[in-house]
């Protein structure tokens, strides 16, 4: 009999309690390896960990799976959960969860907020990397599949069917096209195929978890300079990781120029994936040199970055870093006119403003103005040859004085910008007003501001800047009439005219004759026909000036004033010569009462002249003077071709009432050369000089005038022939309604023809007895 | 003879007993414990090795894969034809060499180079025209617009489906859908 020790029997009994302890320890944890996906073995359901069941397999999603956009995606998936314990439903939960790396180990298939919000982030991280194609064929070795089975089961009596869904991965390489997540390497960590949905390849991870980082852009100016011409703006570009996580793909950043600068960026610079949180990059960003014309301009430059955050690939941009290119310039106005000297009331000036902007920028936005001053005879032009400064507009007091005032021609309001150098304005025209002779006509151009508002120079460059005014007097045409017969010419007639703003209307003021005008060279300027008496022509024209001036008209049966087109006034050939008048009055030559002398100095109103008489050398007729007349019934014909006569004084027939022809004074001076000294009004006498007549003979005769030179009027009644004719007498050509008033006047008129005729009549018979009764003789 | 006393103390036995009743119980949770870990590590290594013995053609085959489509990926088409060929030619196996081959045509079919992708489509198809490559000629021919052979390879597709295979009857579902979708367009 085998006695067995009680002791070892309890050692044996706990060994094999031990080694029964071992083996379900081992089998628990054979039971536990998860295999290669999630903790479930190749054909285990993912959720139920299930083998692969008969009943019923295929597509993960039973539509499969199409989208091209992270937000698609998503929202395909939800309406794919929304029944859960469907395939679809399964499907769409095993897919989420697997590319969140999860376990299927005690997961139901509802999603909550936060996987969806997971899945989310993960998959824009990938996006924004380019890390997703959503539709690409790849060829993978692991694929999924759906499973479906039912299992029944008897609980007292009771008999209930219930249908699982699940998924599961399986060893396959087959090639799908499919939406496809890369890692940065470009290897494939997920795949959807489109067809069927299942999750393929390297799927026991998930999708890697994002990396949550923001950039900050930043822009700064750092060097300025004077930000006058010449120089350069620079700019640092900064961005910066705000985290927090650190940046897992590279950022691109770069400048971008905006307001004058335009809207042109550069190229872009690399903040290299890997940064930190709060590490930064900057770059420096130079302008182009600041020119002239940059004044005044804002030059902005941002930075701008892509991607700008983890799940955001859209361009980040910072705010402006600005600077405003400063002014600085000096502006010197002129002024030019096309007159100059003396002009005549109502003249056209064309004035043409300038300033000379000294730079180096351009100028503010600047105010000009064109001033026309008008300063009355006498007084003294403000500032005259002196540009100056003023802090008011200058026709409030710089131009304004007692005997000048100023007004506005023409000005600009404030937008013109005026570059470096010499710029001219518009010009403008003026029209001198109808101003009394001597005053003085000014215009001057003035801008505002001056100059640039500069630190050191503050409060008189907002002045206005005038320039030097240029001036003209205002003087005078003067015109000739002739009255009671017709002008003739062997040479030419040349005489001014005058336009003038008569009470609204242009008329034009001229010298005229009353009846015909003939010329054998060309008429110009003079009227016929009286064209001008009165207030001046209206409308006028040459042709309707010159009714009476007679011309070669050709074949036109009309005027035509223009010489080149066949026309022209004048150039009328005239088969005559001047009347020979000395030989009308013969001289006794060896009466010595009848000779005068050599230099004789007359005054015709003395003394009992009577009848022709001769001269020689310089003869001076003093007139009568004042109150002295040529009498009743009283002629005298001074016949003296070769002398030079000048007539000091007025001379003037009777005032007396007369009765017949016969008791026609008559004076008739026929001479070489006739000269008429200024102070001479009025001349009653024919004059006939073989030479030539001067009106004016006080100053020399090539001597320039003045409104003051020779300014009475002459009138000379009587017939007036000579060689040449000097009317140098400067009165009338007033203003207003006296703009046409002449400085001569000749006027043939009745008592020459009466007295010719009366003469003519005594010189009809011969005379056989002349008896003569006398006085005794004792 | 040593006089033992015996001194019969209730508590210091309860207080033994108790002792050992807790070294027993973590002496069983050590064993426990140690089966598991020993049993997971078995399974470990027997799978590894299991792997390693049946799959050693295939992992070349699927590292060239990935290594090709990372290249192609990165823009590099030339290296990843260079890498398949070279694999390529160092297996005699034709259902290797077909795969190998229309993995290859599938990197021109995703730069949209149908003419290219098809040549070498058609190569693989010479070699051994199994099912994964034959859908990709037919898609090829889908995707470039010619309806006619895309059908003819689809329907060839079908034939091809391995009835083993747990998405064998939706995939003859999908792809003759994919028939009539393109015939409906024709």
């Amino acid at each position: 009999m085998i006695r067995i020790n009680k002791k070892i029997i309890s050692r044996l009994m706990l060994v094999i309690i031990f080694a029964t302890v071992f083996a379900a320890g081992t089998y628990v944890g054979v039971k536990a390896y998860s295999g290669t996906f999630f903790g479930r073995k190749q054909g285990y359901g993912y959720f139920e960990n299930e083998k692969y069941k008969a009943d019923g397999n295929g597509y993960v999603l039973s539509d499969g799976i199409k989208k091209t956009s992270v937000s698609s995606f998503i929202s395909y998936l939800k309406d794919k959960n929304k029944k859960e314990d469907s395939q679809n439903g399964t499907g769409a939960a095993f897919i989420v969860y697997t590319m969140l790396g999860k376990s299927g180990k005690d997961r139901d298939r509802d999603i909550d907020g936060d996987d969806w919000d997971d899945l989310e982030e993960r998959l824009r991280s990938l996006d924004n990397r380019g890390n997703i194609d959503w539709s690409e064929t790849v060829s993978l070795k692991i694929n999924s599949y759906h499973q479906k089975w039912t299992e029944t089961k008897t609980k007292k009596g009771k008999t209930t069917k219930t249908t699982y869904h699940d998924d599961a991965f399986y060893s396959n390489s087959d090639s799908e096209k499919s939406i496809v997540f890369y890692d940065d390497d470009g290897k494939v960590l997920y795949a959807l195929a489109h067809k069927c949905a299942n999750p393929m390849g390297s799927v026991d991870k998930g999708l890697p978890e994002p990396n949550k980082w923001d950039v900050s852009v930043s822009s700064k100016v750092t060097k300025t300079g004077s930000l006058l011409p010449g120089d350069t703006v620079r700019w640092t570009h900064t961005v910066k990781n705000e985290g927090p996580d650190a940046t897992d793909q590279d950022v691109e950043y770069r400048y971008e120029n905006n307001s004058a600068l335009g809207g042109g960026s550069g190229s872009d610079h690399d903040f290299d994936a890997g940064q930190k949180k709060n590490e930064s990059e900057s770059f420096n960003h130079t302008s182009r040199t600041i020119n002239s014309n940059d004044a005044g301009t804002q030059w902005c430059s941002a930075t701008s970055a892509k991607p700008r955050s983890w799940d955001n690939s859209n361009r980040i941009t910072s705010s402006n870093a600005c600077v405003t290119l400063l002014y600085k310039y000096t502006l010197d106005p002129f002024i030019t006119s096309s007159q100059s000297g003396t002009i005549e009331a109502n003249t056209s000036v064309t004035v043409t403003p300038s300033v000379r902007n000294n730079g180096p920028t351009r100028s503010r936005t600047t105010q000009w103005q064109i001033s026309q001053i008008v300063v009355a005879p006498g007084s003294a032009i403000p500032h005259e040859n002196t540009p100056g400064t003023s802090p008011q507009a200058p026709c409030v007091a710089y131009f304004v004085t007692a005997g000048a005032s100023c007004s506005i021609v023409n000005n600009g309001t404030g937008t013109t910008v005026l570059s470096v150098g010499l710029s001219t304005l518009a010009s403008r025209t003026v029209a001198a007003g109808d101003y009394e002779v001597g005053t003085k006509l000014c215009f001057a151009f003035s801008v505002q501001p001056r100059a640039s508002s500069v630190p050191s120079n503050p409060g008189s460059d907002d002045q206005w800047a005038n320039s030097a005014p240029v001036c003209m007097i205002i003087g005078k045409k003067p015109k000739v009439q002739v009255l009671g017969g017709d002008t003739m010419s062997g040479g030419i007639i040349q005489t001014s005219t005058s336009s003038k703003n008569i009470s609204g209307t242009t008329r034009m003021f001229g010298s005229w004759d009353e009846y015909a005008a003939l010329a054998v060279g060309s008429i110009s300027g003079m009227g016929s026909g009286a064209a001008f008496a009165g207030p001046g022509m209206a409308s006028s024209t040459v042709c309707k000036y010159s009714t009476l001036s007679f011309t070669n008209s050709g074949n036109s049966a009309t005027c035509v004033a223009n010489l080149s087109a066949g026309g022209g006034i004048g150039n009328y050939a005239i088969a005559q010569t001047m009347p020979g008048v000395a030989a009308s009055f013969p001289v006794n030559a060896t009466d010595p009462n009848r000779n005068l002398g050599n230099n004789p100095t007359i005054d015709l109103s003395i003394g009992d002249l009577q009848g022709i008489y001769r001269a020689s050398g310089n003869v001076t007729i003093n007139g009568g003077g004042a109150g002295k007349f040529i009498n009743k019934s009283q002629w005298i014909v001074i016949n003296a071709p070769t002398a030079n006569v000048t007539i000091n004084g007025d001379i003037s027939y009777t005032n007396e009432t007369l009765t017949t022809i016969d008791q026609i004074p008559q004076v008739i001076i026929i001479a070489n050369n006739i000269n008429i000294v200024d102070s001479v009004t009025n001349i009653d006498a024919w004059l006939v000089a073989g030479g030539y007549i001067n009106t004016c003979s006080s100053i020399n005769i090539a001597a320039p005038l003045s409104a003051s030179i020779c300014d009475d009027r002459l009138t000379v009644n009587g017939a007036v022939m000579a060689q040449k004719l000097y009317l140098r007498r400067t009165a009338g050509s007033g203003v207003g309604n006296a703009s046409g008033d002449p400085a001569e006047v000749f006027n043939l008129r009745a008592d020459a023809y009466l007295w010719s005729m009366a003469r003519a009549n005594s010189n009809g018979h011969v005379q056989t007895v002349d008896a003569i009764e006398l006085p005794p003789r004792f | 003879m040593p006089n033992i006393i015996k001194t019969d103390n209730p508590s210091s036995k309860k207080h033994f007993s108790t002792k050992k009743k807790l070294i027993i119980v973590g002496v069983i949770l050590l064993l426990f414990i140690g089966g598991a870990v020993s049993g997971w590590f078995y399974m470990q290594n027997n799978q590894a090795a299991q792997d390693q013995k049946q799959q050693l053609a295939e992992e070349v085959i699927d590292q060239t894969t990935i290594d090709a489509q990372a290249m192609a990926r990165k823009g590099d088409t030339a290296g990843a034809v260079a890498k398949y060929d070279e694999v390529i030619e160092t297996t005699s196996d034709a259902y290797q060499k077909s795969i190998l081959t229309i993995n290859k045509a599938i990197i021109y079919l995703n730069k949209e180079d149908y003419e290219t992708a098809l040549s070498i489509a058609k190569e693989a198809e010479a070699i051994d025209a199994n099912f994964g490559v034959v859908k990709i000629i037919a898609q090829i021919y889908e995707d470039k617009g010619d309806k006619p052979n895309a059908i003819a390879y689809y329907k060839k597709t079908i034939e091809l489906i391995d009835k083993d295979s747990p998405m064998a009857a939706d995939d003859a579902i999908y792809y003759q859908s994919v028939i009539d979708d393109l015939s409906g367009g024709n």
